[in-house]
């Protein structure tokens, strides 16, 4: 923070205590008042000299801290610094004007005059931590770690000083990559003042990987701390591991304070997208607050975080149970999306029989059913479900149950109306693209196959297409080699890796499969292979996009060799 | 100038005289802001040196780039590790010396790939050190040695050594206070215990002291010395205090020799004088022959940023090799030494570079005996801050690091082809 912003930050502060004050003009003097005006103006030496003037009022500190503001804008700090010091004489006690006085001597470049300062301010307030936690501050925002080292050092024989400086400590200890020390300090920091946890999460979160596991252990050490807890399941969350995150805090003692904390990270959690970690920690607060909403958002995170089945056990067997009709209805619809994403045509069809819905929500359950019975591998019923709402179809259902029966040209058009294209259906129209064809059975059969989760089928289905699809060949063999590897049978995606580069050595997937090999061969130990690989992308495909991780592949088996 | 650097500037001047192979189709290697890989393309300079082809150094032509012969094999590995290049005919080549020859440029004929040791513990990982960071990422060969080699073979056979974080005074960087009880630690003092006991020491200092020693001479032999972080300062003040007891107790049994300020004997140092022992054991570093003191608890000075001279390229090829890069200030990076006081430079030291208005230098080079040595403070150009088990750096993601190319400049600079003054 710069000076002036520095000061600006302290102004509205004291603005905002203001709003308590008597209304400006009612007890404050002239002086301060034009100061403030000039100040508006941006006529800031006539500002300064407006606040000057009213030191002599009842209003020395709000007039000393305009006169230094002003002072500051005006690049005359030093002048600010003179007052300062002479006010610091009159009046040592107050502790603003100390701080105004070793301030604006470090603003002016005057970091002498700033040491005196702080040694007479030290002396006038013995026993108080003030003088050098202010001072210290002031010397980390200047970015001088070692004299903050050295005034922090210098505290130390003021009793209760180490809790009181130990943000700060913490924030020299960081600076020289002292992760654990630093961890150390920010938890006694957070355990003095809750308001730090944001500053001790954003401090320590610049951490690097290798130094983590040194907050971690730091941060969980006995005896357990809520508020060390509730940093790091914000510092995992930062670093992108919400598991470990909701870890963190999972084994706290369940009582309010904690179930507050419980569901404070659950919104987090949400907001980032961690379904899993926010369920559990829905879960958690239910064992305290049986509410019918948490056991609402447990359910909806855990099908959003694609477990329909504990979605189900969740909204079938808690005892928190929704009170009220619009709870009731928004458990329903949640049933009816689980049985669905379980493949339960049946049971989404009669959990959808008993809702009141309007006609929007229950146009998008239909959906969902219909989805169910893609899923029971029973097309024909889907399309049923979905009647004459199908014609009017938008969202890709449409598309896709006439790919499922192979129907390719009605397919293609439908899926690429529909509005956002999910991953699948960008996968999907990535081959229909490829091919001219307008009826496949194999293809369809491939992808129903993938709907209903049977992969083996699928990759089986989606080879046999490439016979019949000559055109889209290397690109369905591409998706069967991703679905092998997925699914833990390298070797066969290795084979067809090896047959698309070798017969289809022009094609865009051929790329691809180049890289793909050379990862599979290096993971399997074929550090030759996986070179020569990633050396014929390089060299074949020299503008390919994908040169870099090739290159990346290479840099890999160098240092390990 | 010394006598043997004026010889080296004007055999240097004398070489560029001569092309290369006239007529043959070249491949231009620029080094300045166009280069998408400069830490790889000294590798690719190297290989070509290892093909035994010959190679020229284009001293503060672009950069400092090289000019390789056009051969498939060099087109190959240019295009694998995405090095720039720019095939030049003789026309081409003709331009590139006109516009050199009125200018502070000069062409340094590299001929052969010098042979590098690192000295380096056998289980050390290759991140722990800079320079085998670079060499691995360049792709440029190097043979690991510790005290067994050069006690066994002194170093007999190596064109070029590096050592990097090494405590030669035998304390282990004083690291017993901070991390004695870790397991890391303690197989390190015990490794280099039985390795001093194996050969007949009675403990690590005197181990360290005369590894010193048979680097001191393999210098002065006419080796190639190029050091970074604690290494450079311990080295010193090993050979300076060769015969003083500089360790601290709990290395050598005994004290601190009280007078050991006064008994050191820097006419046998290489780069330092006067300097002062830190003899606390309590206080990390090791004297004030560090400008940055990064492990003395409230002497610890904050990083700026250093900058390289330039240099006659015509008069001072060899300091002109060692600062050539594209940019010339370049953010500073702490180590166990990060710099070196100007206060404790020898006369004659030549100052590649420095932070303007510090009293400290980063970078600095010189003769000794028949041979000469490179210093540059600090642990890793790419990692400003590091600290024990920090990550290692990813050189793949600092391709172009000005830091790194100081370090590949004296891996090259050995491989300067030397040969009789025509007068």
């Amino acid at each position: 923070m710069t000076g002036v912003a520095r000061i600006a930050s302290v102004v509205i502060a004291l603005g905002a205590l203001a709003t308590a004050a008597p209304a400006r003009g009612q007890g404050t003097s002239a002086a301060l008042i034009r100061g403030m005006d000039l100040e508006q103006r941006g006529q800031n030496r006539e500002a300064a000299a407006a606040f000057r003037e009213a030191l002599h009022s009842s209003d020395l500190i709000p007039a000393l801290l305009g006169m230094e503001r002003a002072y500051a804008a005006a690049g005359l700090s030093d002048s600010a610094f003179v007052v300062a010091d002479s006010l610091a004489k009159a009046h040592p006690a107050e502790t603003m004007i100390q701080i105004v006085r070793v301030r604006s001597a470090l603003y002016a470049h005057r970091p002498e005059a700033a040491a005196a300062a702080f040694v007479e301010w030290v002396r006038a307030a013995p026993g108080q931590v003030a003088p050098y936690r202010e001072y210290a501050q002031l010397l980390l925002e200047a970015g001088r770690l070692a004299s903050a080292d050295s005034v922090i050092a210098a505290a130390q024989r003021v009793p209760g000083a180490a809790r009181t400086l130990a943000a700060e400590r913490a924030r020299i200890e960081g600076s020289r990559g002292d992760w654990a020390g630093a961890a150390r300090d920010w938890r006694a920091a957070v355990e003095n003042g809750e308001h730090l946890l944001p500053a001790a999460s954003f401090a320590l979160g610049e951490a690097g990987a290798a130094s983590r596991d040194a907050i971690r252990s730091a941060l969980l050490s006995a005896p357990v701390s809520p508020r060390a807890r509730a940093l790091l399941a914000e510092l995992e969350l930062a670093w992108g591991s919400p598991g470990e995150a909701w870890s963190a805090l999972a084994s706290l003692f369940p009582d309010s304070a904690t179930a507050q904390a419980w569901s404070a990270f659950a919104e987090r959690a949400e907001a980032a997208e961690a379904w899993i970690p926010a369920r559990e920690a829905w879960r958690a607060v239910l064992g305290v607050e049986c509410e019918g909403e948490m056991l609402l958002r447990a359910a909806n995170a855990s099908l959003l975080g694609g477990d329909p089945r504990t979605a189900l056990t969740l909204l079938d067997g808690s005892r928190c149970q929704p009170r009220g009709e619009n709870m009731r209805q928004v458990a329903g619809a949640l049933r009816v999306r689980a049985y669905a994403a379980l493949g339960k045509p049946n049971e989404a069809t009669a959990a959808l029989a008993g809702l009141t819905l309007d006609d929007d929500q229950r146009r998008i359950l239909t959906r969902d059913v219909a989805w169910a019975w893609v899923r029971s591998g029973d097309v024909g019923k889907a399309k049923a479900l979905m009647g004459d709402a199908l014609a009017d179809d938008t969202t890709g259902v449409r598309g896709w149950l006439a790919l499922y029966e192979g129907d390719l040209a009605t397919a293609r058009r439908a899926l690429r109306e529909s509005g956002t294209p999910s991953t699948d259906a960008v996968r999907a129209l990535a081959i229909l693209a490829r091919t001219r064809a307008e009826r496949s059975p194999a293809l369809g059969a491939g992808f129903l196959a993938l709907a209903r989760g049977d992969t083996n089928t699928a990759v089986a289905k989606l080879e046999g297409a490439a016979t019949d699809l000559g055109d889209a060949a290397p690109a369905l063999l591409a998706t069967a080699a991703e679905l092998r590897a997925d699914h833990g049978d390298v070797e066969g995606a290795i084979t067809l890796w090896q047959r698309i580069v070798e017969k289809w050595e022009r094609s865009a997937e051929a790329p691809n499969a180049d890289l793909a090999l050379a990862r599979a061969l290096l993971a399997r130990g074929d550090a030759a292979g996986a070179k020569a690989r990633a050396e014929h992308l390089i060299l074949t495909y020299p503008s390919s996009a994908l040169v870099p991780q090739a290159r990346r592949v290479l840099d890999l088996i160098a240092s390990g060799e | 100038m010394s006598m043997v650097r004026r010889i080296v500037a004007l055999v240097f001047a004398l070489a560029a005289l001569v092309p290369v192979s006239v007529g043959a189709q070249r491949l231009l290697v620029p080094m300045d802001e166009t280069q998408q890989n400069h830490l790889k393309a000294y590798g690719l300079t190297f290989h070509t040196l290892q093909l035994g082809q010959k190679a020229e150094w284009l001293l503060n032509y672009r950069g400092g780039s090289f000019l390789l012969p056009d051969i498939p094999d060099l087109r190959k590995r240019a295009a694998i590790d995405g090095i720039t290049i720019e095939p030049l005919d003789d026309g081409g080549v003709a331009a590139v010396r006109g516009e050199m020859s009125g200018q502070n440029m000069d062409a340094v004929p590299l001929e052969k790939a010098p042979k590098i040791a690192v000295y380096s513990p056998p289980n050390a990982p290759p991140w722990d050190d800079a320079v085998t960071l670079a060499l691995k990422y360049a792709g440029i060969q190097y043979t690991r040695v510790y005290d067994d080699e050069v006690e066994r073979d002194g170093l007999q056979g190596y064109d070029w050594v590096h050592l990097h974080h090494e405590d030669f005074t035998g304390q282990l960087n004083k690291f017993a206070v901070t991390y004695g009880l870790t397991t890391w630690f303690q197989k390190l003092r015990a490794d280099n215990e039985e390795t001093a006991h194996r050969y007949g020491f009675a403990d690590i200092p005197a181990l360290k002291k005369d590894v010193a020693e048979k680097i001191r001479r393999f210098v002065e032999r006419g080796g190639f010395l190029f050091a970074m972080c604690g290494a450079t300062e311990t080295l010193e003040l090993a050979i300076a205090g060769h015969d003083v007891d500089i360790a601290n107790e709990y290395a050598d049994g005994s004290p601190v020799d009280p007078d050991a300020d006064a008994k050191m004997d820097w006419s046998r140092a290489m780069a330092f004088r006067d300097a002062h022992l830190v003899a606390s054991p309590l206080v990390g570093s090791m004297s004030d022959i560090d400008g940055h003191q990064v492990n003395a608890p409230g002497q610890r000075q904050p990083l700026g940023q250093f900058t390289l001279f330039g240099f006659a390229a015509k008069f001072d090829p060899v300091a002109s090799m060692l600062v050539q890069d594209h940019v010339q200030t370049i953010p500073d990076f702490y180590g166990v030494t990060t710099s070196f006081t100007r206060k404790t430079l020898k006369p004659g030291v030549t100052v590649l570079a420095d932070e303007a208005g510090a009293p400290w230098v980063k970078y600095i080079h010189g003769d000794y005996g028949k041979g000469s040595w490179t210093f540059l403070g600090g642990h890793d150009p790419e990692d400003p801050q590091h600290v024990v088990g920090s990550a290692p750096t990813d050189l793949a993601l600092h391709p172009n690091s000005p830091g790194y190319r100081l370090i590949l400049n004296n891996v090259l600079f050995p491989a300067a082809k030397k040969k009789p003054l025509k007068t």
